[in-house]
């Protein structure tokens, strides 16, 4: 199994309340665009049982001990797999938009296919958290998900 | 699938036409793709770094 799928398996199992964010979750909405990292967004309650899944089950070194305080840590595998995590009750974007994880994974979609989810922002949701980001990257991302929202999905 | 600089209408065209492709792909092929697509850029990076050291 993909450490991709690895993750995402393990954190369903410890009932870890994650959100797939950035452009993993871009490309699962149906855009081609290929990452090399995975992010997530993940209750901060939830941040002791990421650690062990991350750390002590999969082998990944983080960017901090758990016990310090950092809106995003990363954990790096020796293969050269990158993983972002944000711990943060609420994300505000650069138009001044504040996402509550609460109220995301509230609205939260899950991906399914023959009995693997994955648990991603709705759309517009997922619009507005890359909203953080200025990158072209970012913007290029943007497009993708407004033409999907708009001309897939009717929304 | 790069729509490389193509602006304006013709760049939501090629947006359109690329997610066209790729959206009804089952999820779990969608991650296959994009691993094996990672794996293809990973084995050009070393051979481009491999080429770069032989000519050192």
């Amino acid at each position: 199994m993909s450490i991709f799928k690895e993750i995402i398996r393990l954190f369903n199992k410890e009932k870890i309340r994650y959100l797939l964010i950035g452009r993993q979750a871009v490309m699962l909405y149906g855009a081609p665009l290929f990452s090399y990292d995975y992010d997530f967004w993940i209750h901060p309650e939830d941040k002791r049982k990421t650690y062990r899944v991350l750390e002590d089950i999969l082998g990944f070194e983080s960017s901090y001990p758990e016990d310090i305080k950092r809106a995003m840590i990363s954990f790096l595998s020796d293969k050269g797999e990158k993983v972002d995590v944000f711990f943060v009750k609420k994300i505000t974007n650069s138009s001044g938009e504040t996402f509550e994880i609460e109220e995301v994974l509230r609205r939260s979609i899950i991906v399914s296919d023959k009995g693997f989810t994955i648990r991603l922002p709705d759309i517009e949701d997922l619009i507005g958290l890359k909203k953080m980001g200025r990158r072209p990257k970012d913007l290029e991302d943007i497009e993708y998900l407004e033409t999907i929202r708009k001309r897939f999905l009717n929304r | 699938m790069a729509r490389g600089k193509i602006s304006g209408r013709h760049a939501d065209r090629a947006i359109f036409e690329n997610i066209k492709w790729f959206i009804n792909i089952p999820p779990l092929k969608k991650i296959a793709i994009q691993e094996r697509e990672l794996k293809r850029v990973k084995r050009l990076r070393g051979l481009a770094l491999k080429c770069l050291s032989s000519k050192k």
